[in-house]
């Protein structure tokens, strides 16, 4: 099983975590990407809706090659599907994206500056204690250990990455708290109208949204996207998806715990994992880390509150580990991606149809003037960091070229 | 049984050769190494089977050393002794196996690192962990009476270590063993 395919099946992007699929090879596969190197004689400007991943390499791709853009993100801040925790312990938390779910040097790959002078430290993510809970039994695997390893920022996160590496270029180009209302391509040049009144005009406009927002009503397209484009759009299926942090005072958790046997497991391409969050990290402190999305996800982003879903959790934890949850719980932190408006949900994990051609149907530019990118449509990375910034390169480099 | 004397006696050819095992080594049947090792026979007796046949009953020791790689996560060496028990006709080619081994396992396990982001190039840090492997092993041989024979096991046992926590250890290991004569029977 190669890499995207472990991905399909186990992995998670954006907000994740990998499920420990028993049968599959360590993950340490390096499909790695291609940092586009290309002529261009485009003297436009090119509009960015979204400053997630592909939002923010693909400005950095086209302030390499000194091309006007501005990047117009919904969110009070940059980094969609990455953020960033840092009071709950003494390192950053990922909230969103967590495992770099390849070879660490993707990441000198997505910067790909020869004449930088930075190193990063990274974590070799191969938890050693595994236990699966089923039918009321604590069961120890720890031999999972041996098929499953990936990498973890030590000292940083994918957010710190985007904010210390991509943003310091371009951030003056990017437009926080600016939701992109319409889309209107119908003449020449293409504008984007913001919050229904400021308007944007460029010649080309990439759009990087999360899929479920493209299938919402948030942005309206004038004239609307041809019906291939939404056919493919409504075939991706992007689950529910819920980050929670605990701090414990005692460690009584292994650093995986699954849910089911290992048949479940096998078969099923949603997840549910807590984790020991400070896995290898510079920390005395007790982290346990919740990973859930597609429909596992959804009694928990479901509830009302975030006091019901910590509530929830604990009671769950209790369950396992006879109680020890809420005698030893000190504090949490939850991300509900499912709640988060200009995201809702996971990261895009069924396509119902030809997986390729769906995503060629979108990354095909409309009339040479509407592009999209983003993690749902990297043909080699689907799912990652990585496969979002990579579908971000692709698309700036069809556009000028 | 037979006495020792009378073992000593009906021990045949194949047994006194001087065997080297190579194999290929595979834990968890992912990773992947090789193993090489040698036969000490220990004891040697023979049955009558109901049709009057000879059936041979070998036990051995067979010290191994073995190395063996998770890519990117660890590599491992291997020493044990395997007590082997093995029983065959002597008119059949392949025989079964089945033996019992102590071992000791080291481990370089992969812990963290540093990426340069000019060019990509990690160094990574490592720990070490030291473990006992206790295994039972089942297989298959080629008897020894061609100089090139062939082997199949596959063993499961414990990795236990007082550094982390223990797990189980299994996998396969095939191979190819060299049968020597012994200079004292030339």
């Amino acid at each position: 099983m190669n890499r995207k395919e472990f991905i399909k099946k186990s992995l998670a992007l954006g907000i994740g975590l990998p499920l420990i699929n028993l049968f599959l090879d360590s993950c340490t596969s390096d499909e790695g990407i291609d940092f586009p190197v290309f002529e261009t004689n485009f003297s436009g400007k090119v509009l960015i809706v979204g400053a997630g991943a592909a939002g923010l390499a693909a400005g950095y791709l086209l302030h390499r090659y000194g091309v006007d853009f501005e990047i117009l993100e919904a969110n009070s801040t940059y980094g969609g599907r990455t953020k960033r925790n840092t009071s709950l312990a003494n390192f950053p938390i990922d909230l969103g994206a967590e495992w770099i779910h390849q070879s660490p040097s993707v990441l000198a790959e997505i910067i790909n500056n020869p004449e930088i002078d930075a190193t990063l430290d990274f974590i070799v993510y191969n938890p050693q204690s595994i236990k699966t809970y089923n039918s009321g039994k604590l069961s120890s695997i720890n031999f999972g250990s041996n098929y499953y390893s990936e990498h973890k920022f030590k000292n940083t996160s994918w957010f710190g990455f985007f904010e210390q590496f991509i943003v310091p270029d371009i951030l003056p180009k990017i437009r926080v708290n600016s939701p992109v209302t319409n889309i209107n391509y119908q003449s020449q040049k293409v504008t984007a109208t913001v919050n229904n009144t400021t308007v944007y005009e460029a010649d080309k406009i990439l759009i990087t949204t999360p899929i479920n927002v493209l299938k919402s009503d948030l942005i309206e397209f004038t004239p609307k996207l041809p019906s291939d484009k939404t056919n493919a759009i409504n075939s991706i299926t992007m689950g529910d998806g819920i980050k929670v942090f605990i701090e414990f005072s005692e460690k009584f958790y292994p650093d995986i715990l699954l849910f089911g046997g290992v048949g479940a497991l096998l078969s099923d391409s949603s997840e549910k994992i807590y984790y020991d969050a400070a896995f290898r990290k510079n920390t005395t402190k007790n982290i346990l880390g919740f990973f859930c999305v597609q429909y596992n996800a959804t009694p928990y982003t479901s509830l009302g509150s975030d006091q019901e879903i910590i509530a929830y959790i604990l009671a769950e934890l209790d369950e396992v580990f006879d109680g020890k949850a809420s005698k030893h719980y000190l504090n949490h932190v939850i991300q509900n991606w499912s709640k988060e408006p200009y995201i809702l949900g996971s990261y895009a994990s069924e396509f119902d149809g030809d997986e390729n051609a769906i995503k060629n149907t979108i990354s095909n530019p409309i009339e040479n003037k509407v592009y999209f990118a983003g993690e749902a449509i990297s043909i080699d990375n689907q799912s990652t960091v990585d496969g979002a910034c990579e579908s971000g390169y692709f698309a700036v480099e069809t556009m000028l070229t | 049984m037979t006495s020792s004397f009378a073992q000593e006696k009906v021990i045949p050819n194949q047994e006194k050769k001087y065997t080297i095992q190579v194999g290929y080594f595979a834990p968890y049947g992912t990773q992947y190494g090789a193993r090489i090792g040698t036969n000490i026979l220990i004891k040697h007796w023979l049955e009558k089977t109901k049709r009057n046949e000879n059936r041979s009953h070998t036990l051995s020791i067979t010290p191994r050393i073995g190395y063996f790689v998770n890519p990117n996560i660890q590599k491992n060496y291997s020493l044990d002794a395997n007590l082997v028990y093995r029983w065959y006709k002597q008119n059949h080619a392949i025989h079964p196996k089945i033996g019992l081994s102590a071992g000791y396992l080291n481990s370089l396990q992969n812990t963290d690192g540093t990426l340069s982001l000019s060019d990509g190039t990690i160094t990574y840090n490592t720990r070490t962990l030291n473990s006992f492997i206790p295994t039972i092993n089942i297989g298959f041989e080629k008897n020894r009476k061609t100089f090139i024979g062939y082997y199949i096991s596959l063993f499961y046992g414990k990795k236990i270590t007082a550094q982390e926590v223990n797990s189980a250890f299994f996998g396969a290991e095939i191979g190819i063993s060299f049968n020597f004569k012994n200079k004292n029977d030339e």
